[in-house]
């Protein structure tokens, strides 16, 4: 796929434009709400070393919950499939993260906590962990049934016994939560990429999902 | 003249002296002692000492009563020295300052009292006779003033400013022995007489209606109106509840879900290199954002009308409309409790030019 490259300078602008004009929304809706679900996401794992590109994509099962309370939070994912290139070399995909939160405002959720990714392939198996900050703003879009969030996140530091040095890893992720009215299920729909550089641009690696998540609200 | 009248006259001379707070006791005993000599028919002393009796009263030392007595003395002395003009003229004098006064007949013969109650049926005058101060309400009571004649005649009465602007005509029409003036404190348009100096004014005329003298008593009039209630003030904004929903909702879903959608369709752009394909989740999921915010707004609408809200205002408009009407009343019937105080001074009687 062919695409225009745009300069990363303009999305923090676009972002915080996008939380100041949703802000008010935030207090509506039960979009802080504690839930917990399982669906499945179309993963892309693109990986770039010494200029060969090695492409795999698949389906992994993924759960994911949140804990709010107050104006904290606790989210956590799982994610896990296999992979499979066009030579149908298969990897084995692990992906979990645990972030705390707080909102300082209403509207807007920083989080911070460890991601962790492990691979296993016939040649070898690695594992990378990642500390990352996010933020992420979440807005009702239709009250009480659909709400949408939208986030950027980078890496400060990450740790791995495969790699020697770690460069930065950039993040983002955009979706919506669509809820049953009096119901308490929900569902949970978004895309994610994420883009790690080790070892000076000598490897660089870019993860897609796109995912569908059915859950339940929970306290409800 | 006998030693006695002489050191009499020395010492009534010798009193003028005296301290002022004196007077009235010098005055009547000079009166008393020019009545002694009239009956003594020492009529010179008795002259003399009743004119420096009646000077005395100029600075207040004879009562009306006295004085009249006086001047009829003197009048009568006048008569039995045969001068009719000069005891006219005393007589004229006697009844202007004192309508009502008769000479006791027992005292004085019938030609002293014939010519006095001739001049008195010439000369047209009238007393005022008013409390010093009255205090009653507009529509509850009244000024009352008597008025009473030297003898039948012609008269008109007045309330006048002190400017003599007309105020109110009180009475046109004859007077016989006495008349009762009742003054409501309007003027002559009904409203209720302003805070100032005014006077009323009698004006006694003859037959052809010329006037004769002019009676004034000066009224110094003062309105006590009651403090009126304050209209209640408009509440504020705040009391008063929206008529519409807000549209911001509808607006800011719109503007969120668009600008949302925009970056979630230029999220791999950003974050991706340039050789990686990009999946298509991500512009799905900005056209689903999209969708969304459009969505929002269509729903949220650009603000309905509350009728809940319309109703409620409505109701407190009402309120306030009520009262508003409340306060009006009450201070209609305030208004119409104004009350007069109104204080009276002594009379002066103004003779016509030549």
């Amino acid at each position: 796929m062919s695409k225009r490259r745009v300069d990363p300078s303009i999305l923090p602008l676009v972002a915080l434009a996008t939380l100041l004009l949703s802000s008010p929304l935030a207090a509506q809706g039960p979009i802080h709400a504690s839930f917990a679900g399982f669906g499945v996401a179309g993963t892309n794992l693109d990986r770039l070393v010494a200029g060969a590109t090695q492409s795999f994509s698949g389906t992994t099962v993924t759960g994911e919950g949140r804990l709010s309370f107050w104006r904290l939070s606790l989210d956590a994912r799982y994610a896990e499939g296999d992979l499979t290139d066009d030579l149908d070399n298969t990897l084995r995909f692990v992906e979990a993260e645990a972030l705390i939160g707080i909102r300082p405002i209403p509207w807007i959720n920083l989080q911070f906590g460890p991601v962790v990714r492990k691979t296993e392939e016939s040649s070898g198996s690695g594992t990378v962990s990642f500390w990352e900050a996010r933020a992420l703003a979440e807005a009702a879009l239709i009250p009480t049934i659909v709400s949408g969030h939208f986030g950027m996140w980078f890496a400060p530091a990450a740790d791995s016994e495969d790699i020697d040095t770690f460069d930065n890893r950039l993040g983002a992720e955009a979706g919506l939560v669509l809820r049953a009215g009096r119901l308490p299920i929900l569902a949970h729909f978004g895309y994610r990429i994420s883009h790690a550089k080790f070892e000076q641009d000598f490897r660089e690696e870019t993860v897609q999902h796109l995912y569908f998540v059915l859950g339940i609200e929970l306290g409800r | 003249m006998t030693l006695v009248r002489r050191l009499t006259l020395a010492l009534a001379v010798l009193s003028i002296a005296i301290p002022a707070t004196a007077r009235a006791q010098s005055a009547t005993y000079l009166l008393e002692q020019g009545i002694r000599a009239y009956n003594e028919l020492e009529l010179n002393d008795a002259v003399d000492l009743l004119e420096r009796a009646l000077r005395f009263s100029e600075n207040g030392g004879l009562t009306r009563t006295d004085r009249a007595r006086a001047l009829t003395y003197i009048g009568a002395i006048q008569v039995f020295r045969g001068d009719a003009d000069s005891a006219a003229t005393v007589f004229r004098n006697l009844v202007v300052t004192d309508p009502r006064y008769t000479p006791d007949e027992l005292i004085f013969p019938p030609e002293v009292t014939s010519i006095f109650q001739a001049v008195r049926r010439e000369t047209k005058v009238v007393a005022l006779e008013a409390d010093s101060e009255s205090q009653f309400q507009i529509g509850d009571g009244w000024f009352s003033v008597w008025l009473f004649a030297s003898s039948d005649h012609f008269i008109t009465a007045e309330i006048r400013r002190e400017d003599e602007t007309p105020t109110r005509v009180l009475y046109t029409g004859p007077i016989a022995e006495s008349l009762q003036l009742r003054w409501d404190g309007r003027d002559a348009n009904g409203e209720p007489a302003a805070t100032g100096d005014y006077v009323l004014s009698v004006v006694s005329r003859d037959s052809l209606r010329r006037t004769l003298r002019t009676v004034r008593m000066p009224l110094d009039i003062e309105l006590e109106s009651p403090d009126t209630l304050d209209f209640p003030t408009l509440p504020p904004d705040s009391l008063f509840r929206p008529v519409h929903s807000s549209s911001r909702p509808g607006f800011e879903a719109l503007a969120g879900g668009l600008l949302a959608g925009a970056a979630a369709f230029l999220l791999p752009s950003v974050v991706a290199p340039d050789d990686i394909d990009v999946s298509a989740g991500g512009y799905v999921v900005a056209g689903a954002l999209a969708v969304a915010g459009i969505t929002g707004f269509l729903v949220s609408g650009p603000g309905e009308v509350l009728d809940d809200n319309v109703e409620y205002n409505e109701s407190l408009r009402r309120q306030i409309q009520q009262r508003s009407e409340e306060i009006s009343r009450q201070n209609a019937e305030l208004r119409n409790q104004v009350g007069l105080r109104i204080r009276t001074r002594g009379p002066t009687v103004l003779e016509p030019g030549p």
